[in-house]
């Protein structure tokens, strides 16, 4: 037996102890980050379900929205591909929006999207569409903080995305209060909490949540039922007095940054990277009015809005919300096929190619 | 605020450095008394004033037995506080058991009686805080400790938040001689302190609460899980059970330990124990050794009649069940465990071994141990006799099941660990931590918390004792 050396505690003591622990500590986390699969792929629910539909349909869809639980409830890919039957070809289509989502998770999935995007026999044919909802939060909520959903996307890239999602227009407070969510949670990231856990006692996949996004070929579409007792006549009433007011928004750094990194990954499939604007029933008395139109690194795409009472008061009836921001099944109906159309006469007007491939 | 909470590391943080700072043990003493309250009032602060309650009423009742010589009066005031103590036990944790029991029985005899609509919420930690402050009074009345003279030292002991809510039961003797001296730590405690509390979190972060999902699974609906899939639940609780109460155990003895206070051992390798008897010895200690002074001693203990020895070892096992939970499943996995020790008494008895029959009886007892605790395990974990009589017929292959499975690696887990534990016991792992330079012994611990932190599930699971 050894008898233990004298362990002095001297201030540089303390201060060589703490700099040994981080080390050990940033050590150990990066070589397990480093050993750890695709982060995208460790369960994280919601997305997980997500992930599954998209594997399924790989291959045999060439449009797909992104979003948060606006688009999940309220993009229905059968009557948007109807509605664009018209338009050269039949365009198969996905839901790929999430409950609770936000820009850095339709980010991340989005880059997954077209990373893996398979251009097969058809090529030239489909018009390939990508669209990203304009209006999600940036981060996800702060209950989601300590969350797979969170921590297995927050790398640097997420980030630095989140970083250029604001600008001298916001105020200080929710400036950097989405930017300290994005460094706590990148921290967490690179220090792995749970990733192991998640790949070791890998939880099973909700069967409930991804029969309920196939069944009827629904393709990823969240069916809620209609309609809301609580969206009463009141504001329809208040509409007849006061028509809806339009609050002009500026496009954010960050927009134009999802769409470069998006052409980067995709490379010369020649993706049409379209941003949408989801509704919410509060747009009866004032809406969020975007520019017309962004570049893209492919050239000019629209950005289309179904946030119009003004031009679609036919959605804005209490029949197709579920409740204030979320389509009911019919709605997201109604609101697909609106899309397409603004899409349709988009490209129509502007002579453009929707067509893709390499 | 549970040890595993982010929010517990800054409080522990807040505590430590204001504790250190504070100059007086009478400074140290009131500031972790305010902690105590803090801490168990994040709760429900409703129920730290009950505690308080409690508290200022037991140091009355003592204070009053000690000043007087009158068996009378000092019968008179212990009594009181064991009135006062069960009655808040019984109200908080029994209500709902007896009042359902008795509609139970009262509908088994035609006679149609519902249920009060009263709802009442249980005071965390009730069952512990109330055993710690009965030794406190039974201790004074049995003149076997002094009372103490001050209040704010004696609720200090009886709220110390470490052990507060899920113990290990402190008893008074032990404790309250080292409140009367300014508390000191040496380096080598603090490094077995850290370290400690860092296997008590891996235990009860890594371990049970990642496990504990495959157990809900199969316990909530075990008519569809395959015979295989119950005996490796079964498995896996009685894992997640000493996972879950060692792993605290191990933070609130490091966490106590950091104050400069020692706290008993709860927990002794208990799946190594070789005899049911040895398990209870090893198993939640504290406890073990609470009710075998303040019941099974005053139920006579081991007399001259082996019938008498027998029933108070019953009557002991059926109120340490009752004790864990307000079931029957309870009281029936205590009654096992009682009958357990008779069998154990009858087997010694009639059946020495000879020595040479010892290497082997000791390994045939071990796996005899360990498969009859995990058995009764069925019942500490069942929500009712039906569902624990279906996992009993899979756990003995009397039943195949039905087709749903978990994974089959986490058969291997249980067996993993044992040899893990029973290597660091070997190897003596947490003294040759603590042999190591401080410098070294950060390098070691930074690495192991990265891994810990890899390990966590997302979402905290509450202690499965803090329901006790």
């Amino acid at each position: 037996m050894v008898a233990p050396r004298k362990d002095a505690l001297t201030k540089e003591r303390i201060v060589l102890s703490l700099s040994m622990f981080a080390a050990g500590f940033t050590i150990l986390a990066t070589a397990l980050h480093l050993l750890m699969p695709n982060m995208l792929r460790l369960h994280a629910d919601g997305r997980s379900e997500k992930m599954e539909i998209l594997d399924a349909w790989r291959g045999g869809v060439y449009a797909a929205a992104f979003g948060s639980s606006h688009v999940n409830d309220g993009f229905d890919p059968r009557t948007f591909d109807d509605e664009l039957t018209a338009m050269q070809r039949r365009t198969p289509s996905i839901n790929l929006g999430i409950e609770g989502g936000s820009q850095t998770e339709q980010r991340v999935l989005a880059l997954e999207f077209v990373r893996h995007f398979s251009t097969g026999s058809e090529v030239g044919q489909k018009p390939c569409f990508v669209l990203l909802e304009l209006n999600a939060g940036a981060n996800l909520t702060l209950d989601h903080l300590v969350h797979p959903r969170t921590i297995n996307i927050y790398d640097w890239d997420t980030t630095r995305f989140v970083f250029a999602l604001s600008d001298d227009s916001f105020s200080p407070v929710r400036r950097y209060g989405r930017d300290a969510y994005a460094l706590v949670a990148m921290g967490m990231h690179y220090s792995n909490v749970g990733m192991l856990s998640s790949y070791i006692f890998k939880p099973p996949i909700n069967p409930e949540t991804l029969q309920d996004e196939i069944a009827n070929g629904r393709r990823g579409l969240h069916g809620l039922t209609g309609q809301n007792d609580r969206l009463s006549s009141e504001t329809q009433a208040h509409l007849a007095v006061h028509p809806p007011v339009p609050k002009p928004q500026r496009l954010l750094p960050g927009n134009h940054r999802l769409l470069g990194e998006l052409a980067d990954a995709s490379g010369n499939k020649n993706l049409h990277f379209i941003y949408f604007v989801m509704p919410m029933y509060s747009d009866l008395t004032e809406y969020p009015l975007f520019p017309a139109t962004i570049e893209t690194p492919h050239g000019v795409e629209p950005i289309l809005s179904l946030a119009r009472p003004d031009l679609y008061p036919q959605l804005f009836t209490p029949q197709y919300w579920h409740d204030g921001a979320h389509l009911s099944e019919s709605g997201a109906s109604l609101a697909s096929r609106l899309l397409a159309d603004q899409l349709r006469a988009w490209y129509q007007a502007n002579h453009r190619t929707t067509a893709c491939g390499g | 605020m549970l040890f595993v909470e982010p929010r517990f590391f800054l409080f522990i943080a807040i505590v430590l450095l204001v504790y250190w700072s504070l100059k007086t043990n009478n400074a140290r003493k009131s500031f972790i008394l305010c902690a105590s309250f803090f801490f168990y009032g994040s709760w429900d602060w409703r129920f730290a004033c009950m505690l308080a309650g409690l508290s200022a009423g037991d140091f009355f009742f003592a204070l009053k037995m000690s000043g007087t010589d009158n068996p009378h009066l000092r019968r008179y005031y212990v009594i009181s506080s064991l009135t006062m103590n069960l009655s808040v036990l019984g109200f908080f944790k029994y209500f709902h058991f007896f009042v359902g029991s008795a509609i139970a029985l009262a509908n088994t005899l035609h006679m149609n009686l519902s249920e009060p609509t009263i709802r009442i919420i249980l005071p965390v930690g009730v069952s512990f805080f109330t055993f710690q402050s009965l030794s406190y009074t039974i201790d004074v009345y049995r003149r076997e400790i002094p009372a103490v003279t001050s209040l704010r030292d004696y609720m200090m002991f009886a709220s110390f938040f470490p052990q507060l809510v899920a113990g290990p039961i402190v008893r008074p003797k032990y404790f309250v001689p080292q409140m009367q001296e300014k508390r000191s730590v040496t380096l080598e405690e603090v490094k077995s302190a850290l370290f400690l509390f860092l296997l008590g979190y891996i235990k009860k972060a890594c371990i049970a609460d990642n496990i504990s999902p495959f157990v809900d699974k199969v316990f909530n609906h075990p008519a569809s899980y395959s015979g295989l899939a119950s005996i490796n639940a079964v498995w896996l609780y009685a894992i997640q059970i000493f996972c879950d109460f060692s792993g605290y155990s191990d933070m609130a003895i490091a966490v106590a330990a950091l104050l400069g206070f020692k706290l008993v051992l709860n927990f002794d390798a208990p799946y190594l124990a070789v005899t049911i008897q040895d398990f209870w010895r090893r198993w939640h200690i504290s406890l073990s050794n609470w009710i075998r002074d303040y019941i099974y001693i005053s139920l006579g203990g081991r007399s001259k009649k082996l019938w008498l020895t027998y029933r108070n070892l019953m009557l002991t096992m059926l109120t340490g069940g009752l004790w864990h939970g307000a079931a029957w499943t309870f009281v029936g996995w205590g009654g096992a465990h009682g009958a357990a020790l008779v069998a154990h008494e009858e087997c010694k008895r009639r059946l020495p071994v000879a020595p040479w029959q010892e290497p082997c009886r000791r390994i045939a007892s071990w796996f005899l141990t360990l498969n009859f605790v995990c058995i009764t395990w069925i019942l500490f974990r069942a929500s009712n006799f039906g569902v624990a009589w279906i996992m009993l017929r899979r756990y003995l292959l009397l039943d195949h099941g039905g087709p749903d499975t978990i994974p089959l690696w986490l058969a291997w887990l249980g067996p993993a660990l044992l040899i893990v534990q029973y290597s660091m016991r070997r190897a003596q792992l947490q003294k040759r931590m603590c042999q190591l330079q401080l410098p070294t012994f950060a390098f070691a611990y930074g690495l192991i918390w990265s891994l810990a932190i890899a390990l966590l599930p997302l979402g905290y699971r509450p202690f499965i004792y803090f329901q006790f």
